[in-house]
Formats: structure tokens, C-alpha cells, sequence
């Protein structure tokens, strides 16, 4: 089942906006992982606005590690992120995603089990249709490709 | 080579090879590792893409040997409050980064014509199948599916009024029928009708911000890119 001998380290990382009311609750979810990662970065892609409260509420649950990246676009914020992540494997989500509790667990097992696995793709949902009619829309145009 | 955005079905376990088919499977952006060794091989992400880097760097990927993973049962929650601006703000930006994608990774111009593929008989490669391949004078894509065939009649009906031809009006008016049809009933739920063609109103609205994008962005690089639209 794992071929390889020792446990693979893990970078959780996350390119941020003008979102710091929302980037709490994924950084919750990432304390509450099965698989604590060995280190959370976090690269703020030249944001208006400041995460400070947001980041001191979680450096002592979580081994958070915060950057500003001053070129914009998406493509070098998640450079400096390759460049900032000192772990084997970097596991990328979004700064308005929450993560389920095993998700870090089971996106890194698959690259013990072979060594040319160089990406692995979870699966990701919306919410389900309770709210407005545009994101039952989400929920059913999701489902309908899925089908 | 084309960028299928419209199907999350993959079967758990290693993904299509992008070297065996035209199709290239990716992993988006919210939900995906990586090993640092691979990323560093290929050169990580593209700063020349403004939409789809995430497209980008897993065709690099792949055609570097490396394979990848689909584990379904990693599960992430957006929970971004959607809104209809954000719908079509949404489409057209993968429209948009499209054209150079395609120029990027298909080397040489060529016109190509696609259908879906069948992506549960045929797993590897799947989701569109190249039909027509044609050394063009430019950069040419266009996936056939009733969004595109329903325009295409529309217009033929347009002229046909225009010129008095009541043959290219029987004819474009027979096809718009055809295929606005199949387009507007094949996710439709007759028990809950209302909702029904207001979803399909939404789905018509993405596809075509998505048609859009991909028409601005191609002027600027000389790329014709008719992509794969939300109902093949």
C-alpha cells in the first residue's frame, strides 16, 4: 500500500485577496484536519485590506506562514507560493473554500502509492440549493455534468 | 488539443494521458496537490495566463510524464454567496483564457472540429473526439454542439429571410427547431417546469458569456476558438 518509506510533508497553500472576512472559516477547517499539515501558506496577492486580526486569531492553532506578493495575477502568486513552501507536497486550495475534515489525509495518500503522481485532484461541491435561485443553479449544473 | 471545462465526471484514479487524445483533463485550482519535484520540473505556473493556469500546468504536466491522480473523495466546499454577475463574470473568464491556451499548446494553426466523446466506453482518452483536422491559415476550433448548431441555423434562417429563399428557411428553421430543442430539454424536468426554464435560462447565460470571452480574447490573438459549451 506505501511503497515509500517515510511520511511526505505537507505545505497547505492559499493565494488571498480582499477576503479576509471569509479566509477564517477555511482556516478553521485546516485546524481541524486529520492530517495536520506541517505548514499553512497563506500569500496575500496585494489586497486592499488588512489580514492581521485574521492571522493572529490562527498562528497559534495553526503553523501559519503569511506573504504579500506584490506582482498581481494569479500565475505569480502561486509562484511565490512554490518558492515560500518548504514541504514535499503543497496541497493548493482557494481562500473561499472549506475543506472537509480527512480532505488533506486523502489527497496526500495517493502520492505514496506512486512515485510518478506528480498532481492529485479532489472534488469539489457548492452549496446545496438552500439559498438564492442562482446557486441551486450551481448545485444542479454540477450535478448534471456529473451525471 | 482541447481544454474540456464541462466535465467533472472522472473515474477515481490516474487521469487521461494529454499525449493520448485531444482532450486534456485538469485539476482546478481550489482542490489540488502537488509534488514539489514536479511543479519544479516543469517550471510551475505559466505568469503569462491571465484564466486558466490550472489548465495550463496540468497539460505540462502530463506531458512531461507525470501522471495525474482523481480522488473524489477529497472533498472541498465553495462557500462563495453566488450571484448572477458572477455567473457571467465567471464564464467568460474561462472563455477568455482559452485562445491562448489553445495557440500555446497546439504549436503549429490548424482548424480542428470536435464532437463529445463518450467519456464511460471510451475512458482513455474521452470527453471530445476530433473529427475534422485541417492545416488552416490561422488557429481554428469549433466544437460541435446544439449551443453552436442552434446559432448556426438562426443565421441561416436570418438569410434565407433576407433573400426570399424559402428553401434556406425550411431548412435553417427545421434545424434551429432540431437543435434549440435538444438544447433546451436535455436537462429538463417536466415535473418541476418553472424552474426548469429558469435553469436553462442561467445555462444559456453561461454558455454564452462563456462564447464570448473566448471570441474577445481570440481577436486579440488570432485565435477563432468555438469551445465546449455546458450541453454538448
Amino acid at each position: 500500500m506505501m511503497p515509500s518509506e517515510h511520511k511526505l510533508t505537507v505545505s497547505v497553500v492559499v493565494v488571498t485577496k480582499d477576503r479576509p472576512g471569509i479566509i477564517g472559516h477555511l482556516l478553521q477547517a485546516l485546524a481541524a484536519q486529520s492530517l495536520t499539515p506541517d505548514e499553512v501558506i497563506v500569500v496575500d496577492n496585494n489586497s486592499g485590506v488588512s489580514y492581521a486580526a485574521v492571522f493572529d486569531a490562527y498562528r497559534d492553532r495553526l503553523p501559519l506562514r503569511t506573504f504579500v506578493e506584490t506582482t498581481p495575477g494569479i500565475p505569480a502568486a502561486r509562484n511565490r507560493c512554490i518558492r515560500e513552501a518548504r514541504c514535499e507536497i503543497l496541497a493548493f486550495t482557494d481562500d473561499d473554500c472549506v475543506p472537509e475534515p480527512r480532505w488533506l489525509e486523502t489527497i496526500v495518500e495517493p502520492f505514496y502509492r506512486d512515485p510518478r503522481i506528480g498532481a492529485v485532484g479532489g472534488h469539489t461541491t457548492f452549496h446545496k440549493g438552500q439559498g438564492t435561485f442562482i446557486e441551486q443553479y450551481y448545485w444542479a449544473d454540477r450535478e448534471a455534468v456529473a451525471q | 488539443m482541447i481544454i474540456d471545462i464541462t466535465r467533472c465526471r472522472y473515474a477515481p484514479g490516474y487521469m487521461p494521458k494529454a499525449a493520448e487524445g485531444f482532450f486534456n483533463p485538469f485539476f482546478a485550482n481550489a482542490n489540488v496537490a502537488f509534488r514539489r519535484e514536479a511543479l519544479e520540473a516543469v517550471g510551475g505556473y505559466d505568469d503569462r495566463c491571465q484564466t486558466g493556469e490550472d489548465v495550463d500546468v496540468s497539460i505540462r504536466l502530463s506531458r512531461a510524464g507525470w501522471e495525474l491522480w482523481y480522488e473524489p473523495a477529497a472533498i472541498i466546499q465553495h462557500q462563495e454567496r453566488y450571484t448572477f454577475p458572477h455567473l457571467l463574470r465567471q464564464w467568460f473568464g474561462y472563455g477568455w483564457g482559452q485562445p491562448w491556451l489553445y495557440k500555446k499548446h497546439l504549436g503549429k494553426p490548424r482548424l480542428q472540429f470536435y464532437v463529445a466523446g463518450d467519456p464511460v466506453k471510451n475512458p482513455r482518452p474521452y470527453g471530445a473526439k476530433c473529427v475534422l483536422d485541417l492545416p488552416f491559415f490561422c488557429y481554428g476550433l469549433v466544437f460541435l454542439s446544439a449551443y453552436y448548431l442552434f446559432h448556426a441555423a438562426l443565421l441561416g434562417l436570418i438569410i434565407g429571410v433576407i433573400a426570399h429563399s424559402p428553401i434556406t428557411c425550411k431548412i435553417a428553421g427545421a434545424a434551429a427547431l432540431a437543435s434549440g430543442l435538444y438544447y433546451a430539454t436535455i436537462r429538463f424536468n417536466w415535473r418541476r417546469p418553472l424552474r426548469s426554464i429558469g435553469m436553462l435560462g442561467l445555462r444559456y447565460a453561461a454558455d454564452t458569456a462563456f462564447v464570448a470571452g473566448a471570441l474577445v480574447a481570440g481577436v486579440r490573438h488570432g485565435v477563432v476558438l468555438l469551445g465546449a459549451t455546458r450541453t454538448r
